[in-house]
């Protein structure tokens, strides 16, 4: 193995870098028309009429559109609500643009197309809607109190759904602890911001009823079918082209109502048209996430072991979306327990709809509330027993030997080796160190404090009916002169994918790395596949590739072993050469094995297929979505896992924290690029503590959001950001043949519960407890400030 | 000239029509006819992230970046003079005001970050008038003469009563900033600014500037507080005597302290900070700033 497991410069950082990279907001094709989008000033609000007359004075604007001339547009939802109906789920309709009522503060009512960007958005300005404004609902629990207004008019109420999950005995379990606590854990409302924002280019060929669509998307396929689906035009007529992309990160999951209101104007007017999204409307109308509540009761042990725990979520979803964002408080709830074996708890979840933007997938998708949830009770637990948060850890965790493990009727955890990556992590931080530097400190009147935290960040998500799946396709052509094309189903926001695969194919095919090209995001190139999310890349698109190459190197092998007058099986291969492996000095290159398959097919290449193309599709093997006799299934298939540590110094006058160091080993399979991973690493953490200390959307009483610049939501610069020292452990994936099993969302699960047990550690003397985010220097002050009042 | 290209390059939705005067003159004379509807561009930080956002559309765009005698900082015996066009990062660097005023120095390297450090301009920052912003505690707290120019007239205000109101100065439509006088500091003298900040180059929380002079004793003979972020315009106390002729020691820093929060009587408050904090992290800094002044005045860092 050469590549492999190597630390190789990602193929896409020197266009990256020198800003030569072209995003979907680079391409204007000739004609095109701009859009802009009126959006709702309301929370709630009936729309009574549309104005358009002065708009439509502007100079340069061709068109003015209103929802009720998309009705035959009803967007395809590539998630169902169904296989949820016995839980209560519902269904909503979602127009491209608003019909009927608005149900939160952004969305579109009008859009606006025009020969300039300036036109456009001067017309926008000058819309006149009539709103019948209706009382907002905007928090979850008050949406399900009898007489809350209605976001959905045609449901009996607010609840979206009640999900339940549950295992073991739990009320047996309450009656025999020795000890029991009870307390609630708030995540509060916040998003990622890719630095690119949304972009579409609709550029419709009225001739050949041929649709070519540029996307800053996360899945150009299936983002094609549901263009076909929604506008009605075949299929085969619609080319998805995905460029590059500053940022994905589950935001981009198609389809949005701009998307689709994109472009059914370019069908509609025949000229290409195009919108980029500015960051108030990323911020207000791009998806938001998390917002949860979870209502808890734990029952343990004087040994510290626990034994059972009831738990009730409270997810507030905004209004919906065709995005899979109503399915991120479900992943918290079949993960849990986590990392830790807990045998009996009864967990509730309550989805609820306000008048706020729809919750959207956003990397972590609810495991890192999970995380927050169990992490705050081990630390909670440990402090009532007066134990290490190490040792309660260990305690508890899920041994080795348990693995494949059972955790709830929809999970089953894969591999892992919990107690080896915890130690490790130990070490790495210095961990008695530091308890030894706390304990100086607080002497001198300095409040150091120490995080711990587990993450279990479950990937390769499989869920039935939808077009989130662990399937993907690698398509391998080898040129006559030897030089690989590479095209697959996965995509890359920016984070490199594509050099993984190149790694997987160069060392399985037996070429340098340099021969390799790979081909992505157009939907006329590359095979049918579902592009990223959920860590997939590696799970299904890497496995893929490596099954391709191999079949294509056992081909070319047989060529040179007629070529060596050898055996196939007496072959090497490597640095692009097959050899004798008893006479190395016998050899033959690929390119000259590749030469005689199109060159010598009625003799060199007499026994084999002519051509060296192949696709070759690769499935998770451990996804189950026909319920066992257990009446069991499997969503997640992959389990990576990491051990958070950290040390912060607070202020305790201000309340603002430093994070002294920062240590993460993590155990994401085998790892075919460790400079992608501890990339994704730092990416994700930082991510981690953006949400943990200081981004938050925060929304009026009445449903305007207050936090619509940078100002307002500020997301953490280079200088919040420590230094990390990251190391690895591997417990290969058994399910994939890389061994590898995801990474593209560790690092945000855990860093936030890391971070509040550093902070809840460090002002241990006042007896604070940490059990909501933002940890904003106000926040933490009033805790101390509290603290001191009792 | 009327910016209006087509196509897709603008982020400012509302068409203006842009001057580039090459003398302060011309420059008044433009702002004499246009007055309401015209705005002065300086390093545009402000200004441009407004008309981008649309809470500021004016019809007319005096660019005064091309008039060259607005970006000098000129020294005499006892006082500095410094131009509105100079930048940010010319404050914090310069080595006459790192020796004369250090807290002016120190406000200015705290704003922002670099890239608006480099556009940005003293006398932009003044004018635009952020409640949040760094200069104006220290120019009130050094009594710093600010030079206001029209056509017709020309006066001094001190900054101490130059801000009014949150984004609002005694500027009237047709005056330019055109100087801002301040004098040195003497001997045993310190000064320092210290800051809140939630993220790095963000606004002040609260920013806190300290004028301490000490005599041959070490006490303390004048001392003058301001405090920005806190209201809509800096409070400036101007110490007399119950503190002068005291050590600087905790209990005088817990009367100063007080002294700052009872003066302090309707906080800003906003989703990251309520009044609340911001009173008391004004308390806070006035102590780490007072501190800091005192020790400069005896000469340390
Ligand atoms: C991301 C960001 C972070 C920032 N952080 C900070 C910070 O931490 N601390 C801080 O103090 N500031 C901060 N600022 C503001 C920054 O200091 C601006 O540079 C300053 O507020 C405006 O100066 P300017 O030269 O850019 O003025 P412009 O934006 O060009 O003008 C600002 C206003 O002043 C008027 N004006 C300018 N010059 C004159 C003049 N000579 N006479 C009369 N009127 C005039 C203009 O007409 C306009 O109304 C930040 C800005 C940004 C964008």
């Amino acid at each position: 193995m050469r590549y492999v497991g190597n630390r190789i410069t990602k193929f896409s950082d020197p266009p990256l870098l020198t800003g030569r990279a072209r995003y979907a907001g680079d391409i204007t094709p000739p004609g095109t028309l701009y859009a802009c989008f009126v959006r709702s000033k309301y929370a709630h609000a009936r729309i009574r009429g549309i104005d358009t007359s002065r708009a439509s004075r502007v100079p340069g604007v061709r068109a003015l559109i209103i929802g009720d001339e998309f009705l035959d547009y009803p967007i395809f939802q590539p998630i169902s609500t169904k296989p949820y109906k016995p839980y209560g789920a519902k269904e909503a309709t979602v127009y491209p643009l608003v019909v009927g009522k608005v149900r939160f503060v952004g969305e579109p009512i009008v859009m606006v197309v025009a020969e300039s960007r300036i036109a456009a958005a001067e017309a926008a300005s000058l819309v006149d809607v009539d709103y019948d404004v209706l009382p907002a609902v905007v928090d979850p629990e008050e949406a399900l109190k009898p007489g809350a207004p209605k976001v959905y008019d045609h449901w009996d109420g607010n609840l979206f759904m009640k999900f339940p999950s549950e295992w073991g005995d739990v009320d047996a379990a309450f009656g025999k602890a020795e000890y029991t606590l009870s307390d609630s854990v708030r995540i509060q409302r916040f998003t990622g911001q890719a630095l690119e924002p949304r972009a579409y280019v609709a550029d419709y060929n009225t001739i050949e009823n041929h649709l070519t669509f540029y996307s800053s998307t996360q899945q150009p396929h299936p983002l094609r079918t549901i263009l076909a689906e929604t506008l009605k035009i075949p299929e085969n007529q619609v080319r998805v082209v995905q460029p590059y992309v500053g940022g994905g990160f589950g935001l981009k999951i198609p389809p949005f109502q701009e998307e689709i209101a994109v472009a059914v104007a370019s069908v509609k007017l025949g000229r290409p048209v195009k919108w980029v999204a500015e960051r108030w409307e990323e911020l207000m109308a791009g998806g938001h996430a998390r917002d949860q509540r979870h209502y808890f009761e734990v029952a343990f042990n004087s040994d510290g072991k626990i034994l059972g725990m009831k738990v009730r979520i409270i997810a507030d979803m905004g209004a919906l979306f065709p995005t899979p964002g109503w399915g991120m408080p479900l992943v918290t709830t079949i993960h849990l327990p986590t990392v830790y074996k807990v045998e009996n708890y009864r967990i509730e979840l309550l989805e609820i709809v306000t008048n706020k933007n729809p919750l959207n997938a956003y990397r972590g998708y609810g495991k890192e509330c999970a995380c927050f949830l169990m992490e705050r009770i081990m630390d909670m637990v440990a402090r009532r027993l007066g134990k290490d948060r190490i040792d309660i850890r260990m305690k508890n965790f899920i041994p080795p030997n348990d693995f494949p493990a059972r955790i709830s009727r929809y999970t089953v955890l894969d591999s892992g080796n919990y107690p080896t990556v915890l130690k490790r992590a130990v070490e790495v931080f210095e961990y008695e160190k530091w308890l030894k530097l706390k304990e100086e400190a607080r002497k001198k009147g300095r409040y150091i404090g120490i995080g711990v935290a587990y993450e279990l960040t479950p990937e390769g998500a499989c869920i039935p009916g939808s077009f989130f799946l662990q399937y993907d396709a690698v398509t391998i052509k080898v040129a006559p002169t030897g030089k690989v094309l590479v095209y697959t189903g996965i995509t890359s926001p920016g984070n490199g994918q594509e050099t993984a695969i190149a790694q997987i194919v160069a060392d399985n095919l037996g070429v340098s790395i340099d021969d390799v090209v790979v081909y992505q995001g157009d939907t006329d190139l590359c095979p049918y596949g579902l592009g990223n999310f959920s860590g997939r890349s590696m799970i299904s698109g890497g496995s893929a590739a490596l099954l391709a190459s191999i079949e294509l190197r056992e081909k070319l092998r047989k060529v040179a072993a007629r070529i060596l007058e050898s055996r196939p099986e007496d072959l090497e291969v490597s640095d692009g050469k097959f050899y004798v492996k008893e006479v190395p000095e016998r050899q033959v290159t690929i390119r000259d094995a590749a030469f005689a398959i199109y060159k010598n097919p009625y003799d060199l290449a007499i026994d084999v297929e002519p051509g060296l193309e192949i696709t070759k599709y690769f499935k998770m093997p451990n996804a189950l979505h026909i319920p066992d006799e257990s009446g069991y299934t499997r969503t997640y298939t992959s389990f990576p896992n990491a051990a958070h540590l950290c040390a912060v110094e607070v202020d305790i006058e201000t309340g603002k924290f430093d994070i002294l160091k920062y240590v993460v080993v993590d155990d994401c399979g085998k790892v075919i690029n460790p400079m992608i991973v501890e990339g994704q690493l730092h990416g994700g953490v930082a991510q981690g503590i953006g949400g943990a200390i200081m981004e938050e959307l925060v929304y009026s009483s009445a449903g305007q959001l207050l936090t619509t610049t940078f100002m307002d939501y500020p997301i953490p610069t280079a200088k919040e950001v420590p230094d990390m020292i990251i190391e690895h452990v591997e417990t290969p994936s058994p399910y994939t043949p890389t061994g590898a099993k995801g990474v593209g969302e560790s690092g945000i699960v855990g860093a936030p519960a890391c971070l509040a047990s550093a902070v809840e550690d460090a002002l241990s003397d006042f007896g604070v407890k940490v059990m909501e985010t933002p940890l904003r220097p106000s926040r933490v002050w009033r805790l101390i400030q509290e603290a001191r009042k009792k | 000239m009327a910016v209006n290209t087509g196509g897709e390059k603008e982020v400012i939705h509302q068409p203006f029509e842009y001057f580039a005067p090459k003398t302060i003159n011309e420059a008044l004379k433009l702002l004499n006819k246009y007055r309401e509807d015209a705005k002065i561009l300086a390093g545009g930080q402000s200004l441009v992230p407004m008309m981008n956002l649309g809470i500021v559309s004016p019809k007319y765009v005096i660019d005064i970046n091309n008039i060259g005698k607005l970006s000098e900082i000129r020294e005499n015996k006892n006082q500095i003079t410094i131009a509105p066009l100079v930048r940010h990062y010319e404050i914090a660097e310069s080595k006459i005001i790192k020796r004369a005023i250090p807290m002016l120095s120190e406000a200015a390297s705290h704003i922002g970050d670099m890239h608006i450090r480099h556009r940005g301009t003293i006398g932009g920052a003044i004018c635009h008038a952020d409640p949040a912003a760094d200069y104006a505690p220290v120019l009130a707290a050094l009594d710093a003469k600010l030079e206001i120019q029209s056509v017709k007239r020309r006066r001094i205000v001190s900054a101490r009563n130059f801000f009014k109101d949150a984004f609002t100065t005694e500027l009237k439509p047709n005056e330019l900033l055109k100087a801002i006088h301040i004098q040195k500091v003497g001997q045993r003298t310190g000064t320092a600014y210290q800051k809140l900040e939630f993220v790095s180059g963000g606004y002040a929380v609260v920013g806190v500037a300290a004028l301490v002079a000490l005599d041959g004793e070490g006490l303390i003979e004048k001392l003058v507080v301001s405090v920005g972020g806190v209201e809509r315009r800096p409070i400036t106390i101007v110490f007399n005597g119950d503190v002068l002729g005291r050590k600087i020691e905790n209990a005088t820093i817990e009367e100063i302290c007080g002294a700052v929060k009872d003066k302090i009587s309707e906080p800003l408050s906003d989703i990251h900070a309520d009044g609340e904090y911001r009173r008391s992290m004004a308390a806070v800094y006035t102590k780490r700033a007072v501190l800091k002044a005192a020790n400069r005045a005896l000469g340390g860092e």
